[in-house]
C-alpha cells in the first residue's frame, strides 16, 4: 500500500513539475513603464494623448490607468501602497496636502524656467509647508452663464439687475429658479462673495484667515434683501441642488458652472454668454473658486525605480506648454502654464480663463479642515438648507458656521 | 367574504399597495421619456422605449458589460461557492472531528464581523497578487470572486449543515454496509438528494453577490468591469432628476430574470426557509 | 458496490491523480512566479497551500479536511488573515499622516529636507561615465555655464573642452562616455541617488533623465540617537512615542508624515474619554441599539399578521403571496436606490402625487421614519415566511384543545401561538437584529448617514448607525482614521458577536445528535 501511495505520488510531483516548467514566464528584462492614475474626465483624454507613449521619457513607457470616478480614484490613492500603486497620479490640488500628509508624494524640485511659466498661485496649490508636490495642469474654476433667449444679448450689470428680472418674469415664463449653482457648495461661491460674504477676508494680496467673512453683515442684509422674501422664506431665486435640468430646459435664466457642462448644455439648446457674476454695483463681480488640478509623482515611483523617468513626464510633459496645450484642447479646461494659456483660442475656454482672473484662490487645506467638526462645504451646505429650505434665521445660522470655520482656518493656516 | 375575515383583506390589500407602489412608479418611469421623477398622476401619459435604449447606446455607461459581468460574477460564485459550502456542511453534520464545535462557532463569529473594514488590508493583499497575477489581482473578476467565494464558506455552510441534518442517517449508513466510501456517500447519496436546497442555496447567493455593491465598488475600479449594483449606484448617485427614466429602465432589466426565477423557485425556497424556522 | 455503480476503482483514483497534478502544476507556477518578482509573502502562501492541499488529499486520517480544505484555504486566506490585520490594526495609532512604516516616513522627511538655493538653480543634465563611475555633463539653465560632475566633486568646464549636442547643451568631452536612454532607466533607482558635490554642504543631484538641480540637506538623521535634526534652523526632532517625530523644545511642532505606531491601545480609551470621539459615538450607538430593535419588530409584526391573515382558508392565497414577497426577490440595493429617489425632495414621486415640497431627508426625524418605513418594505417578506413555517410546525392538537376549551381565536393567537412562535422565532429575531446592527447598504445608499447638523458641532448624521459612522471615519473624507475605526468596529463585533453566541449556544443547535 505504502509503495503505490509513493508511486502516485511521484507521478503528481514529476507531473507537476513538467508542467510548471511551461507555465513559468520567461524571465526577458521588460521595459520600464510609468503607470499614471487619472479620473473618469482627464482618464480618457490622456489615454489617447500619450498611453504608450515612449518618447517623452526616453527608455520608459507610459501607461495611462483611469478610474470610473474621481471618488474611485480617491478611494484607490487612498489605500494605495507601493505594491500597485501609481508612478504618477493626476487629481485635485487637495491631493497634494493629503499625499505630503501621507508621504505618498515626493517634493518636485521646480526649475527657474519652470517657475517662470507657472503662475503662482498655480504652485501656492501645489503646496504643503513649503515645499511644492506636483505641477498645476490645468484651472479648475467655473464662470458665469446666462440664457440669451430669456434675458437678451448682453450680461446683467447689477445682481439687483438679476433678481428684478426672475420676479418680473417668475410667473410669465414659468421660472423655477433664478442663479443655479451647477457644482453645488463649490460652484455658489461667486454668489456668495457677490453678496458680500465668503470663506475668509484678504490682507492686500494675501489671505487673512483669522477673519471668517461667512458671518458679514454685508451678507446677512444683503441675503434678506435679494435671496429672501418678506416672510424671510427663499424667493426661489437661488438654487444649488440639482438645478441643472431646469437651467438646460430655460427655465433658471442663469447659471454659475464649469468649462466641463458646457457641450451639454449646447446640446440642450441654451444659447449662452458667458461672465463672472455681477456684484451688487455695476462693474464689481463675485469670486469664484480658482483651483488648479495637478500632476503628481508619488514616492512609489522609486520604490518601481521610474523614479527618474515619472520626473521627466510630469515636469516635461505634464507641466509644459506643449503638454498643457494638448490637454486643454481635448478638455477645455484653461491649461496653468502662461506659454500654453497664450495658445488657446477656443471662445469658452479663453471665456473660462477670462472669468478666473477675478476669482480667488481655492485653499484645499483650509476649506477641507476639519478642527471645528465639518469642512467649509459641509457646513455650506446645512447653511443652505436651514436658510433657504427650512426658513431658520439668516443672522444665527452664518454666525453657528461662522464659529466652526474659524476653527478650521486657525488649524489650517498653522500647517500652511 | 365572511365578515370576520375582512380585516384580514384589508390588511392584505394595504399591504400590496405598500408593496406595489415603488415597483409600479418604476415601471411607469421607465417607459416615461421625459426621464422625470417629478410625475404628479400616476396614470402613465406617454410610452416609448428611449431609457431603454439610452442604457446601451452611452459609452459612458457601459450597461451590458455590467450586466454581463455581474452575471458571470454571481453565476461563479453561486456555483463555486455551493459546492464548497455543500461539502463543509457535508463534513460538519456527518463527521465527528476535534475541533467541529469549535469550527462552527468561529464560522458564525466569522461572519458577524464587520468585515467591510478589513478592505483595507484586502486591497493591500490583491495588490500584492494583482503584480503578479494580474488576473486574480486588484481590478479584475477573478480576484473579486476570490474574496467573495473566502466568504462563502462562512454563509453556505450554516444554510446547508441544517438541511443535512434532516436527512435520514440510515440512508448513508445502508450505503456504507454495500461497501461505499465516505466520497461515494457524498457524491451519489447526499448530492442527488440535497440538489433541491443546492439549487436554493445557489440562487440566494446569485442574489447576494447581485447586491454586494461595497467590495466591489473598491475593487472594480475600471468602469468597463463595475458590476450592475456599483455601476448604477454611481450613475444615479448624484443625479436622480437627470438620470432617473434610465436607471428604472436598468433596475428592470436586471430585476425581471431574477423575480421569475426566484417566484418559480418559491415553493423550494419557502420550504428551505421554514425548514430553517422550524429546525430552530 | 454495484448498487452505486459509478465512478469508482482505478479510473477514479488515476482521475484524481490527474486533477491534484494539475492543481500542484498550477500552484507551483505559481509559486515560481512569485519568487521571480520576489513576491515573497506570495510565494509562502502558495507554498503553504500547494503542501496543504497534497498532505490532505494522501494522508489517511484527514478525511473531514478533505471535505473542508478549499473552503477553509479560502476562508482563511480572503477573511481570516484581513481580519486578523484589522484587529492589529486597532492598536495602532493608524490615520491620514501616519500611515507608511518609520523607515519610509524617515526617507520621506530627508526628502523633505533637501532646500534648492534661493535661485532655484537647475542644470540640463547629460549623464554618463567617466573612468568607469558615473558622472554628468551640467549645464546651468540660465547662465549656461558648464560643469563636469562626479562623486568626487564638481569642476567647472571652460568653453572649448567640451562640444555642445543638438539641445544646445554640453553633450560631450573627454573621457565622458554618455549614458542611452534605455541605460539611464535601466538604472533609475541608482542614478536617483546621486550627489556631484559642490561643497559648503551643496551638491547637484539628478531630479530626472536630463536635469538636476542645486541642493542642500538641511535635515539630517543621526540613527544612534534616533534624532533629526534640522541644520539651518537648529532644531532637533525626536520620536514622540506616537509616530512623528517633535521639536524636543516644543511638542506641537511635528514633523509630516509621521508613521503608523503602536499606541497601547489608545484608540479603545479615546472612544470612552476624548469628548469629541465619544459624544458623536455615545449618540449613533443608541440609535443603532433602537433602529435594530425597532425594525425587527415592525418586520416581524407585519409580517406574523400577514401570515395570520394569508392563511389556508383565504381566497387568492397563492396569488397574494407572489406579490408580497416580490421584495424579497428584488435585489435590495435597487430597491433602496428607488426608494431614495421616491422621496426625493424636488424630483420624488411622493411629493409629487401629495403636492408637497418636503424635505424628507434634511429632517432627522422624517429621515429615521424613512428608514423604518424602507426597511420594513425589505423586511416584511421575510418574516412573513418564516412565520408562515412556524404557524405550520405549532402542532393543530393544542389549537383544537384550546378551542374546545372554550378559548376565543383571538385568544389562541395570543396566549399559544405567539409566544410559541417566539420561542421558535427567537434565533431568527436575533440573527435578523443582528443583521440589521450592521446594515451598511440600507443607511448609505437610503441616507448616506444623515442629516448632519453641522452647525451645531455634530460630526455624525441622524441616521448613522455604528457602521456607517465607522465608515465614514475609517475611509469618509479627506482626513481617515482607520485605527480608530478599526478599534470602533471591534466594540460592534463584540456586541454582535456575543449576541449571535449566546443565540446559538440557548438554541442547541450543536448538541445535535
Amino acid at each position: 500500500m505504502m509503495k503505490k501511495r509513493f508511486g502516485a505520488v511521484s507521478v503528481i510531483a514529476s507531473a507537476a513539475l513538467v508542467a510548471s516548467a511551461l507555465l513559468v514566464p520567461s524571465a526577458n528584462a521588460a521595459t520600464k513603464t510609468i503607470i499614471v492614475w487619472a479620473d473618469e474626465q482627464r482618464g480618457p483624454q490622456l489615454t489617447k494623448l500619450i498611453d504608450g507613449n515612449t518618447t517623452i521619457a526616453p527608455g520608459y513607457k507610459i501607461q495611462v490607468k483611469f478610474f470610473s470616478a474621481l471618488t474611485a480614484l480617491q478611494s484607490a490613492w487612498d489605500k494605495a501602497t507601493s505594491a500597485g500603486g501609481p508612478d504618477v497620479i493626476t487629481g485635485p490640488a487637495s491631493f497634494a496636502s493629503q499625499g505630503a500628509k501621507s508621504g505618498k508624494l515626493a517634493p518636485l524640485p521646480y526649475g527657474a524656467l519652470l517657475k517662470s511659466q507657472i503662475p503662482s498661485a498655480g504652485i501656492a496649490a501645489m503646496s504643503f509647508q513649503r515645499k511644492i508636490y506636483g505641477v498645476p495642469l490645468d484651472v479648475d474654476t467655473t464662470a458665469f452663464l446666462w440664457n440669451k433667449a430669456l434675458f437678451g444679448a448682453s450680461a446683467p450689470t447689477t445682481f439687483k439687475a438679476m433678481v428684478d428680472y426672475y420676479n418680473a418674469n417668475k410667473a410669465s415664463k414659468g421660472l423655477t429658479g433664478g442663479i443655479c449653482a451647477l457644482e453645488g457648495t463649490w460652484g455658489s461661491h461667486p454668489i456668495l462673495t457677490a453678496l458680500g460674504g465668503g470663506a475668509w477676508a484678504s490682507k492686500g494680496s494675501n489671505a487673512d484667515y483669522s477673519k471668517v467673512l461667512l458671518n458679514s453683515a454685508a451678507l446677512k442684509a444683503n441675503i434678506k434683501t435679494y435671496l429672501l422674501d418678506a416672510s424671510g422664506k427663499s424667493n426661489g431665486f437661488f438654487q444649488w441642488d440639482g438645478c441643472g435640468d431646469a437651467f438646460k430646459a430655460g427655465k433658471i435664466p442663469f447659471a454659475n458652472t464649469g468649462a466641463w457642462n458646457f457641450d451639454g448644455i449646447k446640446a440642450a439648446g441654451v444659447n449662452f454668454g458667458l461672465g463672472a457674476v455681477p456684484g451688487l454695483v455695476a462693474g464689481s463681480y463675485g469670486q469664484q473658486w480658482v483651483n488648479y488640478s495637478g500632476a503628481y509623482v508619488t514616492t512609489f515611483a522609486s520604490a518601481h525605480g521610474v523614479d527618474l523617468g515619472a520626473k521627466k513626464l510630469v515636469m516635461g510633459w505634464f507641466a509644459s506648454p506643449e503638454g498643457q496645450t494638448a490637454m486643454s484642447l481635448a478638455s477645455g479646461r484653461p491649461p496653468a502654464n502662461r506659454i500654453a494659456a497664450a495658445k488657446i483660442t477656443d471662445p469658452n475656454t479663453l471665456g473660462v480663463a477670462t472669468a478666473a482672473l477675478t476669482g480667488t484662490p481655492q485653499v484645499s487645506p483650509a476649506l477641507d479642515d476639519k478642527a471645528g467638526g465639518s469642512n467649509w462645504y459641509d457646513v455650506l451646505g446645512s447653511v443652505y438648507t436651514d436658510i433657504f429650505t427650512k426658513g431658520k434665521d439668516v443672522s444665527a445660522t452664518l454666525d453657528a458656521a461662522a464659529a466652526i470655520l474659524s476653527k478650521n482656518f486657525a488649524d489650517a493656516s498653522a500647517n500652511l | 367574504m365572511k365578515a370576520k375575515n375582512l380585516w384580514k383583506h384589508i390588511y392584505i390589500w394595504i399591504l400590496i399597495v405598500f408593496t406595489l407602489f415603488p415597483i409600479y412608479v418604476v415601471i411607469e418611469s421607465s417607459f416615461n421619456p421625459t426621464g422625470s421623477l417629478a410625475s404628479s398622476s400616476l396614470i402613465p401619459k406617454q410610452f416609448s422605449w428611449v431609457n431603454y435604449k439610452a442604457l446601451f447606446n452611452n459609452p459612458a455607461v457601459p450597461y451590458g458589460a455590467w450586466i454581463r459581468n455581474s452575471v458571470l460574477i454571481a453565476s461563479a460564485n453561486a456555483l463555486i461557492s455551493v459546492f464548497i459550502g455543500a461539502a463543509s456542511a457535508f463534513a460538519f453534520s456527518r463527521m465527528r472531528f476535534k475541533g467541529r464545535k469549535a469550527g462552527l462557532q468561529t464560522l458564525l463569529l466569522i461572519q458577524v464581523f464587520p468585515s467591510f473594514l478589513a478592505l483595507a488590508a484586502i486591497y493591500v493583499m490583491m495588490e500584492r497578487v494583482y503584480t503578479v497575477f494580474p488576473a486574480i489581482g486588484l481590478g479584475s473578476l477573478g480576484g473579486l470572486l476570490l474574496i467573495y467565494l473566502g466568504g462563502s464558506m462562512g454563509v453556505n455552510a450554516w444554510l446547508l449543515k441544517g438541511y443535512i441534518d434532516t436527512i435520514p442517517m440510515e440512508l448513508d449508513e445502508a450505503a456504507r454496509i454495500d461497501g461505499a466510501s465516505t466520497v461515494q456517500v457524498y457524491w451519489l447519496i447526499f448530492f442527488p438528494l440535497a440538489a433541491p436546497v443546492l439549487a436554493v442555496t445557489a440562487l440566494l447567493s446569485f442574489i447576494g453577490t447581485f447586491n454586494e455593491f461595497v467590495l466591489a465598488s473598491l475593487f472594480l475600479q475600471d468602469v468597463n468591469k463595475r458590476t450592475v449594483a456599483v455601476g448604477l449606484q454611481q450613475f444615479v448617485g448624484a443625479q436622480f432628476g437627470q438620470n432617473w427614466g434610465p436607471f428604472a429602465a436598468g433596475s428592470l432589466i436586471a430585476t425581471v430574470p431574477l423575480v421569475i426565477v426566484f417566484l418559480s423557485l418559491q415553493r423550494f425556497i419557502i420550504g428551505g426557509l421554514t425548514q430553517g424556522a422550524t429546525k430552530g | 458496490m454495484n448498487r452505486l455503480a459509478g465512478f469508482t476503482g482505478l479510473p477514479a483514483q488515476i482521475f484524481k491523480i490527474c486533477f491534484i497534478a494539475i492543481v500542484d502544476a498550477i500552484l507551483i507556477a505559481m509559486f515560481f512566479a512569485s519568487t521571480h518578482k520576489h513576491a515573497t509573502s506570495l510565494a509562502i502562501v502558495i507554498a503553504l497551500v500547494a503542501l496543504g492541499a497534497n498532505f490532505v488529499y494522501f494522508a489517511k486520517f484527514t478525511l473531514p479536511f478533505k471535505f473542508l480544505f478549499p473552503g477553509l484555504v479560502l476562508l482563511v486566506v480572503f477573511v481570516v488573515v484581513p481580519i486578523l490585520y484589522t484587529i492589529s490594526m486597532s492598536a495602532f495609532n493608524y490615520k491620514t499622516g501616519n500611515e507608511i512604516s518609520k523607515g519610509q516616513a524617515i526617507t520621506q522627511l530627508l526628502q523633505t529636507g533637501l532646500a534648492p538655493d534661493s535661485a532655484n538653480t537647475t542644470y540640463d543634465m547629460v549623464l554618463g561615465k567617466k573612468d568607469g563611475d558615473w558622472a554628468a555633463l551640467l549645464t546651468e539653465q540660465v547662465s549656461h555655464q558648464v560643469y563636469l560632475g562626479t562623486l568626487k566633486g564638481t569642476t567647472k568646464l571652460e568653453k572649448g573642452s567640451y562640444t555642445l549636442n543638438s539641445l544646445a547643451i554640453a553633450g560631450a568631452t573627454a573621457g565622458f562616455t554618455p549614458l542611452t536612454a534605455d541605460q539611464t532607466a535601466a538604472s533609475d533607482s541608482a542614478i536617483g541617488a546621486l550627489k556631484f558635490p559642490l561643497g559648503n554642504g551643496q551638491f547637484i543631484a539628478p531630479q530626472s533623465a536630463d536635469v538636476a538641480v542645486l541642493l542642500t540637506q538641511s535635515l539630517v538623521y543621526d540613527s544612534k540617537t534616533d534624532t533629526l535634526t534640522n541644520t539651518a534652523l537648529n532644531r532637533t526632532y525626536k520620536d514622540n512615542g506616537d509616530g512623528n517625530f517633535a521639536n524636543v523644545k516644543d511638542k506641537t511642532e511635528k514633523l509630516l508624515p509621521g508613521w503608523r505606531a503602536f499606541n497601547n491601545f489608545r484608540n479603545y480609551t479615546h472612544l470612552f474619554s476624548d469628548p469629541t470621539v465619544r459624544g458623536p459615538f455615545i449618540g449613533v450607538f443608541v440609535w443603532t441599539v433602537s433602529f435594530a430593535f425597532l425594525t425587527v419588530i415592525m418586520m416581524f409584526g407585519v409580517g406574523f399578521l400577514l401570515a395570520i391573515a394569508l392563511d389556508k382558508k383565504i381566497a387568492f392565497r397563492r396569488f397574494y403571496r407572489s406579490i408580497l414577497i416580490l421584495p424579497y426577490a428584488i435585489p435590495s440595493f435597487m430597491s433602496i436606490l428607488i426608494w431614495n429617489g421616491l422621496f426625493n425632495r424636488q424630483f420624488g414621486a411622493i411629493n409629487g402625487l401629495f403636492h408637497t415640497h418636503i424635505d424628507w431627508f434634511n429632517s432627522p426625524w422624517l429621515a429615521k421614519g424613512i428608514i423604518l418605513l424602507v426597511n420594513l418594505w425589505l423586511g416584511f417578506p421575510y418574516f412573513y415566511l418564516i412565520s408562515t413555517g412556524a404557524l405550520q410546525a405549532i402542532p393543530a392538537e393544542l389549537e383544537e384543545a384550546a378551542s374546545i376549551d372554550g378559548a376565543s381565536p383571538r385568544k389562541i393567537l395570543r396566549l399559544i401561538k405567539l409566544p410559541l412562535m417566539l420561542q421558535i422565532l427567537s434565533p431568527l429575531l436575533i440573527s435578523s437584529f443582528a443583521f440589521n446592527f450592521n446594515n451598511f447598504n440600507l443607511i448609505y445608499l437610503l441616507t448616506a448617514g444623515g442629516p448632519t447638523d453641522v452647525l451645531h458641532g455634530k460630526t455624525a448624521g441622524a441616521t448613522d448607525i455604528l457602521i456607517t459612522y465607522t465608515y465614514k471615519t475609517a475611509f469618509g473624507s479627506s482626513e481617515q482614521n482607520l485605527g480608530l475605526a478599526c478599534a470602533i468596529s471591534m466594540i460592534m463585533f463584540f456586541i454582535v458577536g456575543s449576541l449571535s453566541l449566546w443565540s446559538l449556544r440557548r438554541s442547541k443547535v450543536l448538541d445535535g445528535f
